[in-house]
């Protein structure tokens, strides 16, 4: 009877997990200059999907908070939007990337002591 | 086929700040016909709007912060005044009601009352989410935040925990914002849709019969003034009970309005064509008394009534600053307390 409320739980919790790498994922792809259909298929060959609806709106988001410039290239028959990470989005990226590799690895050793606990 | 994307696009945008429409608009398009195979067919284009998702979704995402009336840190102090609020004002508008239906000359059939009895219930229902959500909505655009005051964001500090002693110096007392609201709803309520209830209560042969204190016209001018008093006084209670402690701003802001009350009243009570003639008539029959000393006695009245809110305005306004700092005088009880507590 429960299975059902567990199932959306899980659901819930886990997509508010992944709200949290959100920014971490677009920014380590921004090297190089993308526009959004580009990111979307990118980060899909990468197998780190990310829905539309989430991830066009979060790089205007980005650009505004100054980590991604911007400019429209209007020399092809669509113009298009392409974003890069400025200077400041590159320094954010590197500390959000040592925090990263610091909570996942802090998370292993308390999911792995559990583990040996229960095991 | 393009025109559904049109729709899509639109119905996005449209919810946006104009400065950022454009600009959304165009990039969103590109993005969307970049997502179409080359040559889409209706059933392509369907495909990927259904995966953009809900347009008001959308918009929701690109909108730069999340928009609320009572946000999650006022929302308890709402519920909890709205339950106040709730208890008081249907039954006063629905006994209101009732006055209202007995004091007609014809007088009413039992079926009279009820409807006006449930009518007023339920207008103060409705009364009651309108004015208090106002007041509300009011404080958190203002930014007022539980504990903290509007436009003064600092830092908070261990010194800003509320003290483990029940009998706190700088406490508010809850009881008497309550009661203050309850008289605050019960006279504004009173005033706005019954103030003919305000008058001589005599009972007569065909029931009762009510004089006015008011000339009921010339209330109407004062009721724009009266009105956002009491909005201000009510929201003023509110952040009293929410805050919990008196600090110096909100001593101001309580010196502020006594002050305005006592100009409104004081404007009020010396319009003498706000007051109904016939009652000094009828008073001065009920009393025997003869009519030269009764021109008199509104004077005197009116007087007394002055002083006596001047006074009130001003000890309340000074009780506010006193609480709001360590006063010596205050102390006292305390201390007496303690030297007693350390004598046993």
């Amino acid at each position: 009877m429960a299975t059902g409320s567990t199932e959306e739980l899980v659901d819930s919790l886990v997509v508010e997990l992944r709200r949290g790498t959100l920014v971490l994922s677009v920014l380590s792809q921004m090297g190089h200059p993308e526009y959004g259909y580009s990111l979307a298929q990118k980060l899909e060959e990468k197998d780190a999907v990310i829905e539309p609806g989430t991830l066009y709106p979060l790089l205007r988001r980005l650009e505004k908070q100054n980590l991604l410039v911007s400019r429209w290239d209007t020399s092809e028959s669509r113009p298009r939007k392409y974003y890069e990470l400025s200077e400041e989005g590159n320094e954010v990226y590197e500390r959000l990337k040592e925090e990263w590799l610091n909570l996942s690895r802090k998370l292993n050793v308390l999911i792995g002591g559990e583990n040996d606990g229960t095991d | 086929m393009m025109e559904l994307i049109d729709r899509y696009v639109q119905a996005v945008t449209e919810r946006l700040p104009e400065s950022t429409r454009d600009d959304v608009a165009s990039e969103l398009r590109g993005n969307i016909e970049d997502m179409l195979p080359d040559d889409a067919t209706e059933k392509d284009v369907r495909a990927v709007l259904e995966k953009m998702g809900n347009p008001v979704a959308l918009a929701n995402e690109y909108r730069p912060s999340k928009r609320y009336l009572i946000g999650p840190a006022m929302y308890d102090a709402y519920v909890d005044v709205l339950k106040i609020v709730l208890c008081i004002a249907p039954i006063v508008l629905a006994f209101l009601g009732l006055a209202g239906v007995a004091l007609e000359p014809s007088g009413g059939s039992y079926l009279d009352y009820i409807v006006a009895f449930i009518s007023g219930a339920v207008q103060g229902v409705v009364h009651s989410f309108v004015w208090v959500t106002l007041v509300f909505a009011i404080m958190e655009w203002a930014g007022v935040d539980e504990g903290s005051l509007p436009f003064n964001k600092k830092e908070w500090s261990v010194d800003d925990l509320p003290p483990a002693v029940q009998s706190s110096k700088n406490r508010i007392d809850r009881a008497e914002e309550i009661f203050s609201i309850i008289f605050t709803v019960a006279f504004i309520s009173i005033i706005v849709f019954k103030p003919e209830l305000f008058g001589w209560w005599e009972q007569t042969n065909e029931g009762w019969n009510v004089i006015p204190v008011f000339d009921l016209a010339r209330l109407e001018a004062y009721l724009p003034a009266m009105l956002s008093l009491a909005v201000i006084g009510f929201g003023l209670s509110v952040y009293k009970i929410v805050a919990g402690k008196w600090t110096m701003p909100l001593a101001v802001a309580n010196m502020l309005f006594n002050l305005a009350i006592a100009f409104v009243a004081c404007l009020a009570l010396t319009d003498r064509s706000l007051w109904n003639p016939g009652l000094f008539t009828r008073m001065g029959e009920v009393f025997e008394v003869s009519a030269g000393t009764m021109d008199m006695i509104p004077g005197i009245a009116v007087t007394v009534t002055i002083a006596a809110i001047v006074l009130i305005s001003v000890l309340d306004s000074a009780m506010g600053f006193l609480k709001s700092k360590d006063v010596r005088l205050l102390d006292m009880p305390d201390k007496i307390r303690g030297w007693m507590g350390a004598e046993r």
